[in-house]
């Protein structure tokens, strides 16, 4: 991808969805988890535990971008599999399927997301990876040049609110790329992207409190 | 008489709103622009859900006064700039205070929603923005009515959590289904879900960054 086709990605969300349905790869998707990953890692790190905590052992250096990258990559696959959870359910309480095979399962999978099934989950899965790494990766520039300015509050105040903007750029291209389905099935599955985003959400940010509230008490 | 056929659809359709929106969307042209009975609609949704917050009492009650009482835009345009501060024990001026509130948040959200929408270059009138807020977002007030009735049930449950169920089944209305919502009232329209989206949630991120301010100022208040 090149770098000055970078902002339409936002502006034309078609190009991310193109993109997922054509030019997916499997070393590609490796590669944005990893670099977007550690992006992430570095982030967390310095914005929530070196600046306020002043730790004494610099292994977690080290080991936090990696930690990060591990966090990206469970928030992907967790992502993709409460979402076949959900859908998985939604398709049980579609009515009486006691007349309805297993060999079919598939066939009504298909015609729920009106294309290929696993088709689908790739587009949603970029959907949710590609955003979050490219902010992860601009967000690694601004708080460094922010954090050789000394400028520590601007920097935990960009840490609040800046995710929030990523987080509206993949609820708004995941919305985006249900625009082919049918009309009776397209709210549905917009109603189970969001719950499922939303939920994660809740999970993330529940786990994040204890997390640092362990690390404050007990590591540094 | 007409009058009176008038107010009982205004009230049938404010109920089938929040369940059966498509309903109401078919012939939403006849409701369009119509700011008198997109305010009436407000006010009874304010009126409804204020009373499931008084009804619901304790913790809910008291963290619905601190949240809205210190909410900036409350701050400046409140009784507060004129020296009157309310106790939280005078119910009745709580209850018409956080109604006037409920209304000029109505407003704000709808101001806001249409300046965004105007910034991604869709041309439409603020009117038009007022009413398919006030009828995409308000009518859900008896669900959080309903919410309120459920988590007296829950006090006795979860004394501790109750209060954090309400308060996220609330967000999980306005984070999940307004947003679809918003969508399906904008389906004959040629604006894309895509700004739609966009504009709905930054709305909403506006919002929470505002409320932070005070937000952060509670917080530490408590603390001290």
């Amino acid at each position: 991808m090149e770098l000055k086709s970078i902002p339409e990605l936002f502006t034309k969300p078609e190009r991310i969805v193109d993109y997922a349905k054509n030019k997916w790869s499997f070393g590609k998707f490796s590669l944005i988890i990893l670099v977007g990953g550690l992006a992430s890692g570095f982030n967390i790190f310095w914005t929530n535990f070196i600046i306020p905590f002043q730790p004494s052992n610099y292994l977690w250096f080290v080991l936090f971008p990696f930690l990060g990258a591990f966090v990206l990559d469970m928030a992907v696959y967790s992502f993709i599999g409460l979402l076949w959870l959900f859908i998985t359910i939604f398709l049980k309480f579609r009515g009486d399927r006691s007349e309805v095979s297993s060999e079919s399962n598939e066939k009504l999978e298909n015609e729920i997301t009106g294309e290929n099934y696993w088709d689908w989950i790739k587009v949603f899965s970029y959907c949710y990876l590609l955003p979050y790494a490219l902010y992860s990766i601009i967000m690694m520039g601004v708080n460094i040049l922010l954090i050789s300015m000394e400028l520590y509050y601007i920097m935990v105040y960009l840490r609040d609110f800046s995710k929030y903007f990523t987080y509206i750029w993949i609820v708004t291209l995941m919305i985006y790329s249900t625009k082919n389905l049918k009309k009776e099935q397209k709210y549905k599955i917009q109603f189970l992207l969001l719950t499922c985003f939303a939920l994660l959400y809740l999970i993330g940010t529940i786990s994040y409190f204890n997390i640092e509230m362990y690390v404050m008490t007990t590591l540094f | 008489m007409k009058s009176s056929s008038n107010s009982k659809n205004i009230v049938s359709d404010f109920l089938i709103a929040a369940i059966k929106p498509d309903r109401i969307i078919q012939d939403f042209e006849e409701k369009e622009g119509k700011l008198i009975q997109s305010l009436l609609i407000v006010v009874i949704s304010g009126a409804i859900f204020l009373l499931g917050i008084f009804l619901a009492g304790d913790l809910i009650y008291n963290i619905f006064y601190e949240q809205y009482s210190t909410f900036i835009l409350e701050q400046i345009t409140g009784g507060l700039m004129y020296g009157l501060g309310l106790s939280r024990y005078d119910y009745i001026l709580v209850f018409v205070n956080a109604l006037i509130f409920i209304i000029k948040m109505w407003i704000f959200l709808s101001v806001l929603f249409y300046a965004f929408l105007r910034l991604f270059g869709e041309k439409f009138k603020l009117g038009t923005a007022l009413s398919k807020i006030a009828w995409s977002v308000f009518p859900y007030s008896w669900i959080m009515f309903l919410f309120s009735l459920v988590s007296i049930l829950l006090k006795f449950i979860f004394p501790l959590l109750y209060h954090y169920i309400f308060y996220i089944g609330i967000a999980g209305i306005f984070v999940i289904v307004i947003p679809i919502v918003l969508e399906k009232y904008y389906e004959k329209t040629t604006i894309s879900s895509y700004k739609i989206a966009w504009a709905y949630y930054l709305t909403l991120l506006v919002l929470v960054i505002l409320w932070s301010i005070n937000h952060y100022n509670l917080n530490l208040m408590e603390m001290i």
